[in-house]
This record gives structure tokens, sequence and C-alpha cells, in this order.
């Protein structure tokens, strides 16, 4: 049996991964911001950042040349050294990418030709001011500025290579000091792999003041929390570098071998997208500026509980109404109920819901409020379940086995809920798990017009800001309850019903006993 | 013997056979007669009908426009129809009042448009009245009419999202089953992916991203997401009929898998089709009056059930906001239940020969 259930629950992957590409597919309808508004073109890093933040600029599925910050360097090199319409955007480019280009940027230099050297070395002056290895007079002269990066070169390659870098970080967070800290901002961008992985890893503020001043004066962005910083805005602080990490990782990082094979997947939207989901990464609410998976976390019991008693209600008055109404066909009850339970199921929750809001007195509590909105949600679900109990009963109430039993002189109640029920109930639960995406539909709904504070109502809240992040993790929530659900439900017909737990046991291969 | 000779003689043979054999009754001759024999079946006939009625003669009853007229000396058939660029500006209202001699309009029953608002406070909210027969909104329409073109919205939007959904679900359905293997997999975990998400979230959802999200918008994202039902259906259909005799004997006539897909598969897939063609006009209908009900966007289509039933929200003391829209929303929603559960009975064998041996 728990063979049978790890086994569908390894089924549900590929069907959740079926999701997570229709959930992507929905989130590219979010329009590109450099189409909506052409005003926001004018503040161009802005606009790089949100079109960055969702990765506009790859390839959906497939990038088979995923730029890492050698073919950055490279191509921002050639436009300098062309001097090109390009050159600007190149030069600006170049201090982006900063120490972590110059091991590609410094050794072509020689193969260039005198001229594109010193467009180049020129371009590379404002970076050599922010790594404090030179004043920026004295690389005016485009001689002494060729001169100045070929002797840097020459003497310091060591001091680029990773292992170098690693240590020089490692040494500044085992103990800091401020010799230390300008030795890593020398190594300016180069460090950043080994700064961010460091901020995450230690919570210790003096040190993560350090690494943030570094971060932030390499990058020439982000937040740099002072030593004395509370804990949230630490937290919050880490959440942003990581963030931003992740989706400029490439442009500090070369891609070799395997990690550039592996690249052709991962250095996609879809790729980038799941990665960041599957982390938990779902990003901050538009609406507060909470972070997403704190506050779903906040508001879920609300839904839940509601989701859960209505669920609780309706399969207590379901499962009688139907099966007694089955076993009388055709009786008053019968006819009431079907009648009653038709106009339920025909009648949308929101009217419901609207109807029991105008029915309550004014100025009800919140238990009353969450008193009828368990109401307004179970009515819905009653309706359908009751329909489906009474379709299972009707079946069953045909079979022999039932005939016999009453035959054998046994009592209609017995006959009833110990032959006929037990066994009505298994499509039932099984349908049951098919319902649940009904069920928190009706919740938005009902949590809107009760205003009960749940996921729900939050997504009301975010649905009038645009706030793509909630509504994609709202989405992705439900969808995944309600895969497993479905797992759930399944498992627990196949462990309810003897014949099905036969199959199983025979498939096997152990004894049907 | 060529084959062409060969073939028309077996052809020749069929048709004998098929004339002397006994007349047959057809599956879906079983299921009309089932279905017509049903008294639910004829009452949610009857309410469909009520309603496609409404809709289709919703200029007649409720129009700004008068249904005909001779206006300063021509004269107009329909121009609440055709609209005519000569009487644009006017209304029945205004017509009435500034009538010359020879002219004269056959109003509608109620002489307002869904859209049109008459004005004056003491329009706005007007419970039932003379010429306001369902009385009138907030931004003073009148409710009569709303409520009448509604039916219309209502109706082209759910049998147009039924349509994408039918084909969409037959389609991949009958794919899955019919090509098996790789293809069956693929279908298979659409499906279980799509039926994962909910619906009214996922059309939330959707409006809110979409840079301009229209009515359009809300029918595509249901066609697309909800043929999966369908597909399932029709898919294990398709998988019991492939096992059954006629089949192999079709096959082993000769019969290209394209024939005994049209001719003898996808027949079986009608009822199956209808039923959920039903049921998908009945959710899309839901859907369009939810996500109105929740005022999410601004709604584009002329008149809707649930944006007044939405503005009810906020009146609470306009008891005919709710009550009117409600009713026609209720008896549609009523009516194609109905209408899909006495035809999933009609063509169901097991539900139709019920032996009444458990009521006793």
């Amino acid at each position: 049996m728990l063979r049978h259930a790890l086994r569908r629950l390894l089924w549900a992957v590929p069907t959740l991964l079926a999701t997570s590409l229709v959930l992507f597919f929905v989130t590219t309808l979010a329009p590109d911001p450099s189409r909506v508004d052409p005003a926001a073109l004018e503040d161009g890093p802005e606009l790089d950042q949100a079109r960055r933040a969702r990765f506009l600029d790859l390839p959906r599925f497939v990038n088979l040349a995923p730029a890492d910050v050698r073919s950055r360097a490279a191509a921002a090199m050639a436009h300098v050294a062309a001097a090109d319409s390009g050159r600007e955007a190149s030069a600006r480019e170049l201090r982006r990418l900063g120490g972590a280009a110059l091991p590609y940027v410094l050794p072509a230099l020689e193969a260039l030709a005198p001229d594109a050297r010193r467009r180049v070395a020129l371009a590379l002056g404002p970076l050599a001011e922010r790594m404090h290895l030179a004043v920026a007079s004295d690389l005016e002269e485009p001689e002494a500025a060729v001169l100045f990066w070929t002797r840097l070169w020459d003497d310091r390659a060591l001091d680029f290579s990773r292992p170098a870098v690693e240590r020089a970080v490692r040494r500044l967070a085992e103990h800091g000091s401020d010799d230390r800290e300008s030795d890593v901002v020398a190594l300016d961008t180069l460090a950043l792999p080994d700064v961010v992985r460091a901020m995450t890893a230690r919570i210790d503020p003096v040190t993560l003041a350090r690494l943030t001043r570094i971060a932030q004066h390499a990058t020439e962005r982000g937040p740099a929390v002072g030593s004395d910083a509370t804990r949230v805005e630490r937290e919050r602080a880490v959440a942003d570098w990581n963030e931003w990490w992740f989706a400029h990782t490439t442009d500090f990082v070369a891609l070799d071998g395997a990690s550039r094979a592996i690249a052709i997947v991962t250095e996609t939207r879809y790729g980038k997208w799941l990665k960041r989901i599957v982390s938990g990464e779902l990003g901050v609410s538009l609406v507060d500026g909470e972070p997403i998976l704190s506050k779903l976390r906040a508001r879920a019991p609300t839904t839940l509980s509601l989701c859960a008693l209505a669920t609780l209600v309706s399969w207590t008055l379901a499962v009688p109404i139907g099966a007694i109404g089955a076993w009388w066909r055709g009786s008053a009850f019968d006819v009431t109920t079907s009648a009653l339970m038709f106009l339920l199921y025909a009648l949308p929750t929101f009217v419901i819901a609207e109807l029991l809001r105008r029915a309550a007195p004014t100025g009800a509590g919140g238990g009353a409020q969450m008193t009828l909105a368990v109401v307004a949600l179970a009515a819905g679900s009653l309706a359908t379940l009751s329909r489906w109990q009474r379709t299972a009963m009707l079946e069953v109430a045909r079979q022999e086995f039932v005939r016999t039993a009453r035959a054998k002189g046994m009592p209609a109640w017995r006959v009833l809920v110990v032959h006929a029920l037990r066994n009505a109930l298994m499509p039932t639960v099984t349908v049951a798990g098919l319902h649940l995406p009904t069920l928190f539909g009706g919740a938005v709904v009902v949590e809107e017009v009760f205003g009960l504070r749940g996921v729900g109502f939050e997504t009301m809240r975010a649905i009038e800001v645009h706030d793509a992040a909630w509504l994609m993790a709202v989405l992705l929530a439900a969808a995944v309850t309600v895969t497993l659900g479905l797992v759930a439900s399944d498992v627990a017909y196949s462990a309810l019903d003897p014949r099905v737990r036969e199959l199983l046991g025979a498939r096997q291969g152990r004894s049907a006993l | 013997m060529s084959t062409a000779e060969r073939r028309d003689s077996v052809r020749a043979s069929i048709a004998q056979v098929g004339k002397e054999a006994a007349p047959y009754v057809t599956m879906m001759r079983i299921a009309l007669t089932e279905l017509g024999r049903s008294r639910l079946a004829r009452l949610g006939g009857l309410l469909m009908a009520c309603v496609a009625l409404t809709a289709a003669c919703a200029d007649l009853l409720a129009s700004d426009l008068p249904i005909a007229c001779r206006w300063r000396g021509a004269t107009y058939v329909l121009p609440n129809v055709t609209r005519p660029a000569a009487l644009d500006g006017l209304d029945c209202v205004r017509m009435r009042a500034e009538s010359s001699a020879g002219d004269w309009l056959v109003e509608p029953l109620v002489g307002f448009g869904p859209t049109q608002a008459p004005g004056g406070a003491q329009g706005l909210l007007a419970p039932m009245k003379l010429g306001h027969p369902f009385g009138t909104d907030a931004l003073g329409r009148d409710l009569f009419a709303r409520v009448v073109h509604g039916a219309r919205t209502a109706l082209s939007l759910g049998f147009a999202g039924a349509a994408v959904l039918v084909v969409l679900g037959v389609t991949m359905g009958a794919l899955a089953g019919f090509a098996g293997g790789g293809v069956d997999g693929v279908v298979t975990r659409a499906v279980e992916a799509l039926s994962a998400i909910p619906t009214l979230l996922l059309v939330l959802v959707v409006g809110a991203l979409v840079p301009h999200p229209t009515t359009a918008t809300l029918l595509w994202t249901i066609a697309l997401t909800r043929w999966t039902e369908l597909a399932r259906l029709v898919r294990g259909e398709v998988l019991l009929v492939l096992g059954t005799d006629y089949i192999t004997a079709a096959r082993a006539l000769g019969a290209s898998p394209a024939r005994v897909l049209r001719r003898h598969v996808l027949p079986n897939a009608i009822g199956p089709a209808l039923v959920a063609a039903a049921f998908g006009v009945a959710s899309i209908i839901l859907a369009e009056a939810a996500v109105d009900f929740l005022h999410v966007g601004a709604p584009d289509t002329v008149a809707s059930w649930g944006e007044e039933l939405g503005e009810a929200r906020l009146h609470a003391q306009a008891w005919w906001l709710i009550a009117f829209p409600g009713t026609a929303l209720l008896a549609t929603l009523v009516g194609l239940n109905l209408i899909g559960e006495a035809a999933r009975s009609a063509l169901d064998p097991r539900l139709r020969f019920e032996s009444p041996s458990s009521t006793s």
C-alpha cells in the first residue's frame, strides 16, 4: 500500500511539471514593461531591472548560446575597440561588469591594434578608480592607461584567480578588518559570488555590514546595511541581494564545461522561473512589500479552515441526504431534496453568499461572518456531493448482494448503512478530490463577500494592483494542493476498497491475502 | 474481376443486406426518444427556449429606439436593430416629446436601452414603477433592459465558449485515445495539470495580468482550460470502442484509420460532447457572472447579470438589483443543468433501465 502511495506520488511529479508549464505560460501573459509604457524606456536602469527580474531577455525554453561574463565582456570590448555607435553603452557595460570582466579583457588587450587598445584602456579608467587601483587623473593619458592595465595583469594576474578570490572573501568573513575589506574591494565584482554566498551564511551584523558595503560598492546598486541595523532590515537586505544575484549571476560568472551545458536549460525564462519557485523564492508582495511566502503562511489558515469546515459540513449532510434519497427513491423526501439540491447546484456561490450576508443582522462579529461563510461555501459542495452520493447509492442499491441481505431478513437500516452505504461511499471519495478546485474558487468569492482576511481576500487586493508575484504564488499553491489532494483521494480509495487493494497486492507479486 | 468491380459488388451486397435487415434503432435515436420523454429535460428545454427567445428579441423588448417609426417624413422599420444615422442622439422619450404632426412610433415594451442612463437624481436606484418595470440601477439604467440584454450576452458568450471547448475536448480526447503512446501520455498529463487549477482563480489572475482584459480573454481562458473533462470522457469512450469487435471487423475490411475514427469511433463521442456542451455553457455563464460580480476590470459587455449582482453588494436596500438578474441567471443555469443532466442519463443505459427493486 505504501508502495502504491509512493508510486502515485511519483506520478504527480510530471503532472506538477505540466502544471508549472501552464502557469509559466500565464506569467508570460503579463506585459513586457518596455512595450506597455514607452515613457519607461527613458529611465534605462530601472526598466532593465524590471525586465531582468522577470528574465525577459532570455529565451523561453532553450538557450543555445547562454551569455556569461566572458561573452558580455568580449562584446562590449569589441564595441569600444571599434569605436562604433554602441561604444558609450559598451563602456558603461564594461564598468558594470567590473572586476569580473578583467580576466577576459586584459589578456585580450595585447591582441588589439594600438588605437583600439588605447580606447579600451581609457574606457576601463573609471573601473580602476572604483577598484582603488589608481586615481582617474593618472589614467587620462591613453599610453599611461595601456601601460597601467598591461602591468596590472602581468603583476597581479594571480590575485584574480578563483582560489585567491575565495581566500580573500573567506578571510574577510572570518576575521573582518578594514585591510581585508579593501582587499576584497580591489577585486570588485569578481568577488561577488563569494560575497553573496557569505551574506546568506553569516548573520553577524558587522561582517554583514562589510559584505553589503562591498557588494554595493562593486555593483553601484542595492542596499548596504549599517552594523546597527535591525534584524528585519538585515534579512530584507540579504533577500534583496540574493534576488539580484539570482537574476544577474551570469553577468559576473563564466560558464565552462558542465555549467555551460546545464545553462542551455537553466538560463532560460522557464528554467529561471521554475528554479526560483522550487527554491521557495516567491518574491515580495506589491501590496505591502511583505515576502509572499510569509504572507501566504499567515493567510492560509483562514482559507484552509474555511474550506475544511465547509467540506466537513457538506459531507455530513450530503452523505445521508444522497443515500436516503436513493434508497427510498421517488419518496417525498427524495423528490424534495433532489429538487432542492438541484436548485442549490445551479445557484452560484456568490449569490448564496450575498443572500446570506443580507440575511445576517448588521454588525455581526467575526465568528458569525465565518459561520455564514462556511454555510455559503458548504451549500455549493453539498449540492454536488449529495448528487454524486445519490447516483452512487442508486448503483449499489441494485446490486445482488443488497437484495440478498434484504432477503435474509436483515433490518433495512442495517442493509442501508453496513452493506450499501459502505460501497456507495467509494465513488464519492474519489470524486471529492476533483471537487477541490471548485472549492478554492468558491473560497475566493466567499472571503471577498464576507471580508474574511484569507488568501482569497488578499488575492482580490492583489488583482487590484496587478501583483503578479502573489497571483502566481496563489495559483501555484492551489494547483499543488489540488494535485496532492487527488493523490490522497486516490490512495484513500485504494486503501478503502478491498478489490483494488487485492489488485495492487497481486500486481506487486504478493499473495492476495 | 478488377478492383473497382470487386468493390462495387461488395457495395451492392452491403446495400442489399441493409435493405433486407430489420430497421434498427441507433443509440442516438434511443437517447433522443428518452430525452423527449423526460419531463425534466422538457422543463429545461422550455426554460432555455424562454431565455433564448428573450436574447433573440432583446431589442424588441427593451431599446432606446422604437420598433418602427415615422420621423421627420421618413419611415424607419426596426431602427433599434439597424441604427440609422438619422436617428442618432434620439431616444424614445425625446421622440415622444418632440414628435410633430405625421410622426408616429411603435415603442418597444420598455423604451430604454441597456446602456442608456436617463439621468435625474430620482432615476438612480429607483424601485419598480411605470416605464421601469424592474426599477433602475445605481447609474440610472433600466434594469429590465439590462436583464433582457444580459441574456444575449450570457448566451452568446456561453455558446461561443462551449463550441471551442467541445471541439478541443473531442479532438484531444480522440487523439489521445486513438494515437496512444506518447501522445496519450502528453494529453493525459495536460488534462491532469489543467484540471488542478481552479477555473475562477485562473480567470481572475489572467484578467489581472493581461494588459487589456476583455470578455474574450475570459472566454478563451475558460475554453482553453476546461476541455479537460470532456477529453477525459472522450478518451475513455474511444478506448472502450477500440476494443470492440466491430472495430476489428472494420479494420479487417480494410478501413483506413481515418475512416475508423470518423465513422466508427467519433460518433460515440457525440453523447459526452453534448452533455459537456450543456455544462460548459453553464460554467462559462457562471464564471462570467462571478468575474463581473467581483468587479474585476471594467465590464466591456453591453449588459451583464453579474455586473448588476455586483452592484447589489453596494446597495443593500435595492433588492430588485439582486432579485431580477439573480432569477434570470438561476433560470438559465437550472435550464442548462436540467438539459445536461437529462442528456447524461438518457445516454447512460445504466441510469435508464433502473430496476425498482430497492424501493419497497
